[in-house]
C-alpha cells in the first residue's frame, strides 16, 4: 500500500495554510493526524498533488474564556481531548466521544478538528477499486452507486464520534476563511450530500471549537454502538442534551442528534420539540426515544437493515436520555458558578 | 523532492534523506531494516505497526515518515536493555502469549504504553489499551495474563523504573 | 543496504538467558524457542526480506467476476520507466494450471475469468510507486458473461458453466454415503427434526497477508521463500505450472505470521516464480495488500445445510439425513476435499445406525472456497450441534444428558460406519462439563440477568479428523543430525505458522538426547535441506511429523552411544547415558564430549532419518473411490465438549460471551501452553465466526475487504476462556499425543447459538449471529407471542 507522490507543505499557522489553500486550490488536500487521509490516498480515492499538513501549527492547551466557554483547539489530538480535564469536567460528552473514535493508536494521530471534518464512508467507496468496482461511483467523480444502483445520489455515512456529541453540547467552530474568521454552529457545517460533506469554503479551515459555557441543570450525553469494544467507526453513536426547569422535573431545552446513519448527523426535532416543558419520566422518556427513532431517517446500508438502525436507534436514546436525566437532576454535570 | 530527517530510533540518532510519501513504517523496514515492525493492513485497522512515537504508540503505516523529524521512535528492537529482554517480552515468552507472532511487537509496545501510564492496569484495562492490535492466533488470553504479570514484575522492581 | 542478497538464514535466534541452558522435558510448558525472536523481532517472516537490487512484483486482478479474456493491453505499462516486465498467460510455458486435486486455476487468467481475482498480467517494477501505476495502465479485454452466485442458481439446468470442460458441470464434487434405511427408519422415530443452515463464507484474516521473495540463481535454479503451509507441494505445483523441473525450484518456508488454511496451496509462489524467471537474476517480492488478500485469498467455504434427525422417545438417534450445499468459488482448491471431511464429519460423534448424507462441492463466481481451520466440520457441526439441542428441547431431555446417550465410545462404529479403534474421549469430556459450576450452577446465574438481558448457557460435542485419511499418504520423514561441532539439528519438514511445533520438535529432541536448547539447532522447512513431510495441516504436525522425529531421534542417540561405547572401550552401550554436552559411562563416571566424538564419525553416521506414516482406516464405508482419494474415512479423532455462557442484550442484540469452557481429548500433551494456545486461539476465531465474521459478496465483489468491515475479535470481545484437557493416553501418537490445531474452532458457533436460543427461546439458523439477526428474531418471536 504505496502512497502516491505529492508534494508536502508544512504551514506553521493556519494562516499561512489557509494561503496554500488559496494558492493550490483543488489539488491541495489537508492533513491534521492523516488516519482519515492517508488510508484514502493509499486506495487512491484522494491523490492531491500536494499535502498541506497541520502538523507544525502550535497547538494551544484548552482553556476556559472570561464566560465559562471552553476553547478547544482543532489540532488537539483525540487522546489529549479525551484526557484533558478540563474538557472532561466541562464537556463529558466530548471527552467521551474522543475516546469512543478509533483505537489508542488513531486517537494519537487523529486531530478533533479530523474527526469533525471525516470524510463519510461506504463499503464500496472505500476500496482501492485496483481489484473491481472499477467504475467511479458518485464520491469518485462518477455517475452512479453501487449501493442503489439506479439512484442519483451517493449514500455514504457521516460516521464521526464527536460530530454529534459538540451538537448537543451546541459547540461552534471558529474558522479561519482567508483573513477573516467567522463562527459557524458545528451543526451547521454539514450538507447532508456526502460528495460534498461540507459546508465550508474551499479555503476555509477550523481552527478551534467552542463549546458554550455548562449551563444549570443541564447534562450532555454521548453513547455509541458498534461491533467491537474498540477500533470500529459506530454503527449509531447518539448525544442528547437535556436541560431542566429549576424544580428540576420538566424540561427546559433538549437536544438529540443522532450520527454514523445518513450522510450528516441528524437532528430529531420533532422529539426534541415533544419534550419541551414535559415532566420527565419513564414514559416520556421512552416516547421521545421512539419518536427519534421513526422520525430519523437511517440511510441504506451494507452491513445491517434500516429496520435493526430504528431500533438502536431508539435504544440509544433512550439510555442517553435517562443518564442525562439522572446527571441534570442530580447536579452532575452543573458547572458550579 | 526528498527532504532531510533526524529522528532518533531506539535512542540511536538517524538522519536520512526521503520522499514525503514514504511512511514512517516503511522507512524503519526498507531504510533502517527494522522489519521488527510489522505491516498488516496499511490502513490503521489492526495495529501490527505500532511504534512509540514521543511515548504514545501509533500506527507508523498512518505517520509519515517526514513528520517523524525531530522526534523520538521506540520499535520493537530498541526495547531490550543491554542485551536483557524487557519485562514485557519476558513476560510474553514465559507465559506463552506468542504464536504466530506477527502482533506481537505491536503488541508489547501497546502494553508498554499502558504500563508507562497505568502501571497497574485492571483486566479491563489491559483489554481496552490492546483493543487496537488484532491477534488471530492467541485468543488474547494469554497475553493478557503476560502483561498482567509484567506490571507486577515492574511494580515490585522498584519505583525507578517509572 | 549492501550486500543484502545474501540466501536467507533461517536460524532461530534464542535467548540464553531465559532457557538457554535447560533440557526440555515432555509434559512441561517450557518457552517456545521462537518466542525469543519473535518477542525482540529479529524473526525474518517471508515479507520480511528486502534483498539489495530487489525488484517488486504485483498483479492486475480482472475485477470481474466472469468473462472471457479477449486481450491483455501491457503496452502502456510496458512504456512507464521503472516497469521491468508485464507478463502474461503467454509468458507461462507450462500448464499454467494449479490445485491440488483437480488443477483447474489459472496463474494468470488464458481462457477465462472467473471470479474478480483472478490474475490477469503479472507486473514488475523497480519501486513499488511504479508498480501502483503500471497495474493501473494494464487493461484488459473482457467479454462479459452472465455469472453463478448462489449454490441454488449454479445448480439450475440451463445455468451458465464456470469450466465448460468440467464433467460434472458446476458440481466440483458430489459426495454421498448410506449407511441403514433411513427411509423406512423415520417411520421408528418417536420424533423427527428438521432444519436448514446457512454459515458464512469467511476469511482467515491472518495478520501477516501472502508475501514472498524469490530470485533465480546464477546455477538456474529457481529459489522461493515464501509465507506457506505447503513448500513440498508447492514445489510440484509451481513446477508444473511453469513448465520448470522440480529440482530446479527450492522453497524455502520461514515462520508463517499466520496461515489457519489460507497459505495450504500456492498463492504467490508460481507468480513469484514466474517473476523470478524474468527479473535477469534480481531477487522480486511480492506482498499482498489486504484488500488484496480478501479478495484474491481462498476463504472458509459458505454452506447451506438441511438436516432431518430423528430419535426414539429415549433419546437415542435413530436416523439422520442432510444435505450439505458447499460454495466452492471458481476453482476447487481444496473443496473436494473440504466437502468430503465434511460428510463425514455431518452427523457428529454420535452413534447413528441409519444415515444418509449427501455433499455437494459447487462452482460459483464467488471467492474461492478452500482450507481453512475447520475444513468443512465448523459448518457441519454447525448444523449437528444445533440439532441436538432442537431435538433435547422436543424431548424435553437436558441436552448433556442425549449427548452422552448417543456419544461414540471406543469400539463403536461412527455414524459414517468406522469402527473406533483409538482413544477415543467425548465422554469424559461430556462428564467433565456436567460436572463443572459454569454448567451445574447455570441456572442461578441465568436468573441474575439484569434488565433487558437475557442468559443462556450452551454445550456441544465435537469430534475432529486428523490426517489425510486413506489414499493420500500422509508420510512425515524427519532427519536429526549430530553436527561436526557435536550440537544437534532438527530438520523439520513441517511448517510453523505460528501453532507451535517447530518449538515442539525441540522439545521432543531435547528430552530424548538430553541435550540443553542451546545446543540443539531447528532447520525450518526448505525441499533442499529438511524432507518431504506433507502439509502444516489437518491437525497432524506434531502428530505425523513427532512420530518420525521420534524414531529418527531415537536411531541418532543408539548410534551416538554406541559409538560412545566403542571409543569408552566398554561393552554396552546401556552403561552408557546422553548428558548435555556428552556422553558419560555410568559406572566409571567417564565422559566424552558430543563434539569430540562427532569427529569420529562420518556425516552419513551423525544423520538419522525416519519416516512415519499415519495409520488409515482399515473398514471401507460405501463410498465410491472418488470419495476415498478426497481423503475418506478417517480413523483417528480428537473430541471435545464446550459449554459457553453468553448475555444477550435484548434493547439491541447483541450477544456478550461471558465465559467459555472447552475440554478436549487431543491425547497427551507435550507443552501444556502450546495446547492451550491451540484452543484459546481457536475459540477466538470460532466467537468471531459466530457472531461477526461474514465476507459479504455483490454479485461475486467483496464488499469487506478490510479489517474496519470484517470484523474480527479484538481483545476487548474475547472473554475468559478454560481450557482442560482430559489426558488419555493414545498409543499411536508421539507421547500419546492427537492432533489439537482445529477441533476447538467448530464449536463456539453452535455452542453460542444454543445458548442464545437457551436465553431468548428463538433459533438462528443463518449466522454470524449479528445484533441485526437476533434482534429481528427477539422481535419476530414477540410479535408471535402477541398472536397467541
Amino acid at each position: 500500500m504505496q502512497l502516491p507522490r505529492f508534494d508536502l507543505k508544512r504551514p506553521s499557522s493556519f494562516h499561512e495554510a489557509v494561503r496554500l489553500l488559496v494558492e493550490y486550490g483543488n489539488a491541495a488536500k489537508i492533513s491534521a493526524g492523516g488516519t482519515d487521509l492517508l488510508p484514502r490516498m493509499k486506495y487512491r480515492i484522494a491523490a492531491p498533488a500536494t499535502v498541506i499538513s497541520l502538523k507544525r501549527i502550535p497547538v494551544s492547551e484548552p482553556f476556559q474564556d472570561s464566560e465559562g466557554n471552553l476553547h478547544v483547539h482543532a489540532l488537539v489530538r483525540l487522546s489529549d481531548a479525551a484526557s484533558s480535564n478540563l474538557v472532561r469536567t466541562n464537556a463529558p460528552a466530548l471527552a467521551d466521544a474522543a475516546l469512543a473514535v478509533g483505537s489508542e493508536q488513531i486517537r494519537n494521530m487523529g486531530t478533533l478538528g479530523g474527526n469533525v471534518c471525516l470524510e463519510p464512508r461506504c463499503h464500496y467507496y472505500n476500496q482501492s477499486h485496483a481489484y473491481q468496482f472499477m467504475d467511479p461511483c458518485f464520491k469518485r467523480g462518477g455517475n452512479l452507486c453501487y449501493l442503489v444502483p439506479k439512484g442519483n445520489r451517493c449514500w455514504a455515512l457521516a460516521c464521526s464520534d464527536t460530530v454529534p456529541a459538540l451538537i448537543g453540547l451546541r459547540a461552534a467552530a471558529v474558522v479561519q476563511s482567508g483573513d477573516r474568521e467567522y463562527t459557524i454552529p458545528v451543526e451547521e457545517l454539514f450538507t447532508g450530500d456526502p460528495v460534498r460533506p461540507l459546508c465550508l469554503g474551499e479555503t476555509d479551515l477550523i481552527t478551534d471549537i467552542v463549546v458554550p459555557a455548562a449551563r444549570p441543570r443541564t447534562a450532555v450525553v454521548f453513547r455509541k454502538l458498534s461491533p467491537r469494544g474498540g477500533i470500529d467507526f459506530a454503527t449509531v453513536n447518539c448525544a442528547v442534551m437535556l436541560k431542566l426547569s429549576e424544580d428540576r422535573e420538566a424540561c427546559e431545552d433538549a437536544i438529540i442528534a443522532i450520527g454514523a446513519v445518513s450522510g450528516k448527523p441528524m437532528r430529531a426535532g420533532q422529539a426534541e420539540k415533544n419534550l419541551l416543558g414535559r415532566k420527565i419520566a419513564p414514559d416520556v422518556i421512552h416516547e421521545a426515544a421512539g419518536r427519534t427513532a421513526s422520525e430519523i431517517r437511517p440511510s441504506m446500508r451494507c452491513d445491517c437493515s434500516i429496520s435493526y438502525l430504528r431500533k438502536c436507534i431508539e435504544s440509544l436514546t433512550q439510555a442517553a436520555l435517562e443518564t442525562a436525566y439522572q446527571r441534570a437532576s442530580s447536579g452532575d454535570g452543573v458547572k458550579p458558578d | 523532492m526528498k527532504r532531510i530527517i533526524q529522528m532518533t530510533v531506539n535512542g540511536e540518532p538517524v538522519e536520512l534523506a526521503i520522499e514525503p510519501n514514504r511512511t514512517l513504517l516503511q522507512v524503519l523496514r526498507e531504510d533502517l531494516e527494522l522489519t521488527g515492525t510489522k505491516h498488516g493492513c496499511g490502513l490503521g485497522d489492526c495495529g501490527a505497526c505500532t511504534v512509540i512515537l514521543d511515548g504514545a504508540p501509533v500506527n507508523s503505516c498512518l505517520v509519515l515518515a517526514v513528520q517523524a523529524n525531530g522526534r523520538e521512535v521506540l520499535t520493537i528492537e530498541g526495547l531490550e536493555e543491554n542485551g536483557d529482554l524487557h519485562p514485557i517480552q519476558k513476560a510474553f515468552v514465559e507465559k506463552g502469549a506468542i504464536q504466530c507472532g506477527f502482533c506481537t511487537s505491536g503488541m508489547i509496545l501497546s502494553a508498554k504504553a499502558l504500563l508507562d501510564h497505568n502501571p497497574r492496569p485492571s483486566e479491563i484495562d489491559i483489554r481496552t489499551a490492546i483493543s487496537g492490535n488484532l491477534c488471530r492466533c492467541t485468543g488474547y488470553q494469554k497475553i493478557v495474563e503476560a502483561i498482567q504479570a509484567a506490571s507486577e514484575t515492574m511494580a515490585g522492581s522498584g519505583g525507578d523504573a517509572r | 543496504m549492501k550486500n543484502k542478497d545474501k540466501p536467507p538464514e533461517l536460524q532461530p535466534f534464542f535467548d540464553k538467558n531465559i532457557a538457554g541452558d535447560v533440557v526440555p522435558s515432555i509434559g512441561i510448558s517450557m518457552p517456545r524457542i521462537d518466542a525469543y525472536a519473535k518477542v525482540t523481532g529479529r524473526e525474518r517472516y517471508a515479507a520480511d526480506y528486502y534483498g539489495f537490487d530487489m525488484i517488486w512484483a504485483g498483479v492486475k486482478r480482472a475485477g470481474i467476476p466472469h468473462a472471457r479474456l479477449k486481450s491483455v493491453n501491457t503496452q502502456a505499462a510496458e512504456n512507464l520507466p521503472g516497469v521491468i516486465a508485464v507478463l502474461t498467460h503467454k509468458n507461462i510455458s507450462g500448464s499454467n494450471r494449479q490445485g491440488v486435486i483437480r488443477k483447474d486455476q489459472p496463474v494468470l487468467v488464458d481462457d477465462k475469468v472467473r471470479h474478480c481475482g483472478d490474475a490477469v498480467a503479472l507486473v514488475l517494477a523497480e519501486d513499488k510507486e511504479t508498480l501502483a501505476k503500471a497495474i493501473k495502465l494494464t487493461s484488459a479485454d473482457f467479454e462479459p458473461l452472465p455469472g453463478v452466485f448462489t449454490t441454488e442458481t449454479a445448480l439450475e439446468e440451463n445455468a451458465p458453466l464456470v469450466h465448460e470442460d468440467h464433467p460434472g458441470g458446476n458440481v466440483l464434487l458430489k459426495a454421498s454415503l448410506e449407511i441403514g434405511s433411513v427411509q423406512s427408519a423415520k417411520e421408528h422415530c418417536d420424533v423427527l427434526v428438521e432444519a436448514c443452515f446457512e454459515t458464512p463464507l469467511v476469511e482467515h484474516a491472518y495478520l501477516e497477508t501472502e508475501a514472498g521473495w524469490a530470485q533465480l540463481k546464477e546455477d538456474g535454479k529457481l529459489e522461493i521463500v515464501a509465507s506457506t503451509q505447503t513448500p513440498f507441494r508447492d514445489r510440484m505445483e509451481v513446477a508444473d505450472a511453469l513448465g520448470l523441473e522440480p529440482e530446479r525450484i527450492r522453497m524455502i518456508a520461514p515462520y508463517a505470521g499466520g496461515a489457519f488454511g489460507g497459505k495450504d496451496g500456492v498463492t504467490v509462489q508460481s507468480l513469484l516464480g514466474l517473476a523470478a524467471l524474468h527479473a535477469n537474476g534480481r531477487p522480486v517480492k511480492m506482498w499482498w495488500s489486504r484488500e488484496e488478500s480478501f479478495i484474491a485469498g481462498t476463504k472458509r467455504h459458505a454452506a447451506r445445510m438441511y438436516y432431518r434427525l430423528g430419535a426414539k422417545a429415549d433419546g437415542s438417534l435413530h436416523s439422520l439425513d442432510t444435505r450439505l450445499y458447499f460454495d466452492t468459488g471458481p476453482y476447487d482448491h481444496l473443496g473436494g476435499v473440504v466437502i468430503t471431511l465434511a460428510l463425514e464429519h455431518s452427523g457428529g460423534p454420535y452413534r447413528i445406525p441409519n444415515v444418509s448424507f449427501k455433499g455437494w462441492a459447487v462452482y460459483t463466481n464467488n471467492p474461492i472456497g478452500g482450507a481453512f481451520r475447520g475444513f468443512g466440520v465448523a459448518q457441519v457441526t454447525a448444523a449437528m450441534e444445533q440439532m441436538m439441542d432442537m431435538l433435547a428441547e422436543k424431548l424435553a431431555m437436558d441436552p448433556l444428558k442425549l449427548r452422552l446417550k448417543n456419544a461414540v465410545r471406543k469400539g463403536d462404529k461412527n455414524c459414517v460406519g468406522v469402527t473406533l479403534t483409538h482413544s477415543t474421549g467425548l465422554v469424559e469430556c461430556l462428564e467433565a462439563v456436567a460436572r463443572h459450576p459454569l454448567w451445574t450452577e447455570r441456572a442461578a446465574w441465568k436468573s441474575k440477568a439484569g434488565p433487558f438481558k437475557r442468559r443462556g448457557a450452551g454445550i456441544v460435542a465435537l469430534m475432529h479428523a486428523s490426517g489425510y485419511g486413506p489414499v493420500v499418504p500422509d508420510v512425515a520423514n524427519a532427519k536429526v543430525e549430530l553436527t561436526a561441532e557435536g550440537k544437534i539439528k532438527v530438520y523439520c519438514g513441517v511448517v510453523d505458522m505460528g501453532q507451535g511445533n517447530a518449538a515442539t520438535n525441540l522439545q521432543i529432541a531435547g528430552s530424548i538426547l538430553c541435550q540443553n536448547v542451546d545446543r540443539i539447532e531447528l532447520i525450518l522447512p526448505d525441499t533442499d535441506r529438511t524432507l518431504p513431510s506433507g502439509s502444516a495441516s489437518a491437525s497432524r504436525c506434531t502428530y505425523t511429523f513427532g512420530n518420525a522425529l521420534i524414531g529418527a531421534c531415537e536411531t541418532l542417540k543408539l548410534r551416538i552411544l554406541q559409538r560412545a561405547a566403542d571409543l569408552l572401550m566398554v561393552d554396552d552401550c546401556d552403561e552408557t547415558a546422553l548428558i548435555p554436552g556428552a556422553v558419560r559411562h555410568l559406572p566409571t563416571g567417564r565422559e566424552i564430549p558430543l563434539h569430540r566424538l562427532a569427529t569420529f564419525m562420518n556425516e552419513s553416521e551423525r544423520t538419522a532419518t525416519q519416516r512415519f506414516r499415519a495409520p488409515t482406516a482399515k473398514e471401507i464405508p460405501p463410498v465410491g473411490n472418488e470419495i476415498r482419494l478426497h481423503g475418506f474415512p478417517h480413523t483417528l479423532f480428537s473430541y471435545g465438549a464446550h459449554l459457553v455462557r453468553v448475555e444477550v442484550n435484548e434493547l439491541t442484540g447483541v450477544v456478550d460471551v461471558k465465559r467459555y469452557l472447552s475440554v478436549s481429548d487431543c491425547g497427551k500433551i507435550i507443552n501444556p501452553h502450546v495446547y492451550e494456545q491451540q484452543i484459546q486461539g481457536a475459540i477466538a476465531q470460532g466467537i468471531g465466526y459466530a457472531l461477526s465474521e461474514e465476507v459479504q459478496v455483490n454479485e461475486g465483489k467483496v464488499l469487506t475487504a478490510d479489517l474496519a468491515t470484517f470484523i474480527i475479535p479484538a481483545a476487548s470481545d474475547v472473554p475468559e476462556i478454560e481450557s482442560q484437557p482430559v489426558e488419555i493416553y493414545e498409543p499411536s501418537g508421539p507421547y500419546g499425543l492427537k492432533g489439537v490445531g482445529e477441533i476447538a474452532t467448530n464449536g463456539p458457533l453452535p455452542a453460542i447459538a444454543n445458548a442464545v436460543a437457551d436465553a431468548c427461546g428463538v433459533r438462528i439458523f443463518r449466522s454470524p449471529l449479528t445484533p441485526s439477526r437476533v434482534l429481528r428474531a427477539l422481535r419476530e418471536r414477540l410479535s408471535e407471542g402477541g398472536v397467541h
